[in-house]
């Protein structure tokens, strides 16, 4: 559980970032996306329980999705990134630099899900931060909303903990895209 | 002669409730209506019922007169579906205590609700039969002890005041209340007998009544907190970082009033009951067996412990501390086949009350005192007829292990011809076991007309350490060759149909029989799989338990570790297996589960639908990982019979 803190204990290179914001997460507005060689897209999915005005990947700010469970799609630099902190005007939680869960990459040409990030209130000033692995459950929410990405490119889990599934089902997919449904071959042998 | 006499009256009190009774249909099973539970008083003259009633989510609460023989109902509280009582206790011998809550915005889940209301009823003796008046508490919170020994007084912790334990009187409370001016009253008249700088989750009460020990957490972890008699400063005897289980979990004050009785917080390590002498830093084991996984302990009517509660090779029993009655009670339960429980026993232990059951019988309460012949006070269930249950029998089955295994395999009653066969892993799969006792799902399941087996494999506890330690990392392998083992050898002893034969369970449970079907296309006819996890190394990037490191350690011990063992865990994930599944598949979860998360279920429909295999598809909305409310384990039940029916009634070839 961690609580809450106040913006005048928060370092100054922090307030210069949250007062500027970075510029190097683009979210996708209108369902395109033209990436450059080092881009990759990023999945933002989060659950959150309470408003937030901030949220900050590594030193990156931006606006936080509005509170439930949230989709968003943004253009961002590959490499290494971390959930770092949640800010509510001059209030904000800091995660825990430590804590594996809160890493993931992203990797360029393909859409990079990160797993969904949940905060659930825990009373006064109090808040408990976890990630959850939802590849499966995010895929047809993804697909619905962003049909083209989804088809340009592909999506893979690159958060914490080693995941295959998203290969693993295109593949399948792939492999029986030609193959008559089971009742259609009921219907013929009649 | 005396132990002859009982044992007889008992046995025609036994066929007398068996006429009594009108069907066991699965209706019937499924809602238990009748006495629920059976509790007495300190005294051992009142016993205060729990009964469920047909329509009624709120049990009706009856007193029975033991020296009259007559009942009267008290605590009478409006029903609602939101309305969950958690629990009924007497507070001294003629002050009975009912706490109920309401649930919050999750009404599928028992445990989402927290004690908002707690009353309390004094019933008095008088000329004319029993006196009753009843009070409510002003104050949101939890009577962490009700201090038997000390008339018209509780312990009492307020929400507001998670640190602090209050000596309440509960003589003087009405019904009628001005919530904030009772309850500023009650709080002022009350006595602060225990305050800790944290949230207590347990406190721990010595034999006369004073608070000498906490089990607490604040921002530094969580710690075991032990004082002297009279003092107010607090000794911290273990700490532990974080919420994780501490090294000891103390489970109450042993009769010197001075030793703990405690069990190692280790899960594995529940087989040995220690006396803690926190004053010469001194621990000494007081209970353990080769065999006995330790589920609590036994609490006399007066508040002692007088016993170890365990479960051991497939049976639940109380080992009782110093009481010379516990071998007459072995020799009567094994005269009449029936499990005796002592639910209930007097200081001196002269009177005693006791629930007899079986495999087959929900169990009836008696009433004894001394020698005397036992009395009934009322029967489990009463509207099912005993002879229409299914009757149990043990296998003890040479599995691929080194040990043997246990299974419990139920005959569904009136069949003339070998009945189809469900076969029920129970779930964990480490550290828990099915028993040779009453089973509502099982009887429900027989109730359909079908035979049901169930297995404890390696892994399940009640058969020593070693045993249980051989489950662990065989998820997919050892353990279903211990199910498959038994399923041959139920199928071998020709009183079950071994071309019908479905297998369904929950969590770890469900877990096996989709693994189950991808081992054996032929063999099982469906699956039924709830709560089940699909994808072993999605277990630690989405289950609450597996986020902390102590929680993530436990989960690498028992599943596999995923950094190092991927490939192997992938193997006998059904998500990655399910091309070779032959046979239809019912996939049912809650959609708010956080132990094995919805995503589970979701792969395995992706997987299923694009492989174009049969599944049937319950997602349960706002329904967590177990604790349902009766409403949710009636549909589920419910949609699993249909599936099996629709799976299993068929013989082959027709």
């Amino acid at each position: 559980m961690l609580r809450r803190r106040s913006m005048a204990l928060m370092p100054a290179a922090l307030l210069l970032a949250v007062a500027c914001g970075h510029g190097k997460m683009v979210p996708i507005e209108d369902g395109r996306a033209e990436l450059k060689a080092d881009q990759g897209l990023l999945l933002v999915h989060t659950y959150l329980q309470d408003r937030f005005s901030k949220i900050s990947i590594g030193d990156a700010f931006f606006d936080a999705p509005k509170p439930g469970a949230q989709l968003q799609l943004m253009m961002v630099p590959a490499g290494e990134y971390r959930w770092t902190s949640f800010h509510q005007g001059n209030l904000y939680y800091k995660l825990d630099r430590d804590e594996p869960a809160y890493a993931f990459r992203v990797e360029p040409g393909q859409i990079n899900y990160p797993g969904e990030m949940v905060m659930e209130s825990g009373g006064f000033n109090r808040a408990r931060f976890y990630t959850r692995n939802r590849s499966a459950m995010v895929l047809r929410d993804l697909e619905e909303m962003f049909p083209q990405l989804s088809e340009r490119f592909h999506v893979a889990y690159t958060g914490f903990q080693r995941d295959d599934f998203l290969i693993h089902y295109r593949g399948l997919r792939e492999r029986m895209a030609g193959k008559k449904p089971r009742w259609v071959e009921k219907l013929e042998a009649l | 002669m005396r132990a002859v006499t009982a044992l007889l009256v008992l046995a025609l009190l036994s066929l007398a409730d068996g006429r009594a009774a009108v069907a066991a249909t699965p209706q019937q099973i499924a809602a238990g209506w009748g006495v629920r539970r059976a509790i007495m008083n300190p005294r051992g003259d009142l016993i205060a019922l729990m009964i469920r009633e047909r329509g009624r989510t709120v049990p009706r609460i009856e007193i029975h007169d033991v020296q009259t023989g007559t009942r009267r109902r008290v605590l009478n509280i409006a029903d609602g579906p939101r309305i969950v009582v958690h629990g009924l206790r007497w507070a001294d011998d003629e002050h009975l205590i009912l706490t109920t809550g309401t649930r919050g915005l999750n009404l599928f889940v028992n445990s989402s609700a927290k004690v908002t209301d707690t009353l309390v009823s004094r019933i008095r003796r008088a000329p004319d039969g029993l006196e009753v008046s009843e009070g409510r508490f002003p104050v949101e919170g939890t009577v962490v002890d009700p201090l038997p020994l000390q008339a018209g007084v509780v312990l009492f912790t307020p929400y507001s005041e998670l640190g602090k334990a209050y000596r309440v009187s509960i003589a003087g409370l009405k019904l009628a209340i001005d919530k904030s001016r009772d309850a500023a009253r009650l709080l002022a008249e009350a006595e602060l007998a225990a305050e800790v700088p944290g949230e207590a989750l347990q406190w721990l009460v010595d034999p006369k009544g004073d608070v000498r020990g906490c089990v607490m957490v604040n921002e530094r972890g969580m710690q075991v907190l032990y004082r002297k008699p009279g003092r107010k400063s607090w000794t911290v005897l273990y700490r532990n970082r974080g919420r994780e289980l501490p090294e000891w979990l103390p489970l109450g004050f042993g009769s010197d009033g001075t030793s703990l009785l405690a069990v190692k917080g280790d899960p594995d390590e529940r087989d040995v009951l220690y006396r803690l002498d926190p004053e010469a830093g001194r621990a000494r084991v007081a209970f353990s067996s080769p065999t006995a996984r330790i589920l609590g302990v036994a609490h006399g009517t007066a508040g002692e412990i007088i016993g170890v509660n365990t479960q051991d090779r497939g049976a639940l029993r109380t080992h009782y501390f110093a009481w010379e009655g516990e071998r007459r009670l072995s020799a009567l339960a094994g005269e009449l086949q029936r499990h005796l429980f002592v639910v209930g026993a007097t200081a001196d232990r002269k009177t005693l009350l006791i629930l007899a059951e079986a495999a087959h019988d929900p169990g009836v309460f008696y009433h004894r005192v001394g020698d005397a012949a036992p009395t009934r006070v009322a029967v489990v269930a009463p509207a099912l007829n005993r002879d229409e249950l299914a009757r149990v029998q043990e296998l003890h089955v040479k599995g691929r292990g080194a040990e043997p295994v246990q299974a419990f395999l139920a005959l569904p009653h009136g069949h003339t011809e070998p009945p189809p066969l469900v076969v029920l892993p129970h779930g964990g799969p480490i550290g828990v076991a099915n028993t040779h006792h009453y089973s509502t799902e099982t009887q429900f399941v027989a109730a359909h007309g079908f035979a049901v087996l169930q297995v404890n494999y390696r892994g399940s506890s009640g058969y020593g350490r070693a045993f249980q330690d051989a489950g662990k990392r065989q998820w997919g392998r050892g353990i279903e060759d211990d199910i498959d083992a038994a399923v041959d050898a139920a199928i071998a002893g020709g009183k079950v149909d071994g071309t019908r034969v479905c297998i369904a369970g929950a969590s770890y449970g469900g877990y096996s029989a989709l693994i189950s079907v991808v081992r054996h296309p032929t063999k099982y006819r469906c699956a039924s799989a709830l709560a089940a996890p699909t994808d072993l190394p999605l277990l630690f990037s989405t289950t609450d338990s597996a986020r902390s490191e102590e929680g993530r350690k436990r989960w690498v011990e028992i599943v596999g570790d995923p950094d190092k063992e991927y490939q192997r865990m992938i193997e006998v994930s059904p998500v990655y297996q399910a091309a070779s599944i032959q046979v239809p598949v019912q996939l049912v979860h809650g959609m708010a589960d956080t132990r094995v998360d919805p995503e589970h279920a979701i792969r395995m429909k992706l997987v299923m639908e694009v492989l174009d295999k049969e599944l049937d598809w319950i997602p349960l909305k706002h329904v967590g990982h177990g604790g349902w409310v009766e409403a949710v384990e009636a549909q589920f039940q419910g949609a699993r019979v249909r599936f099996l029916k629709r799976h299993l009634r068929k013989r082959p070839g027709s």
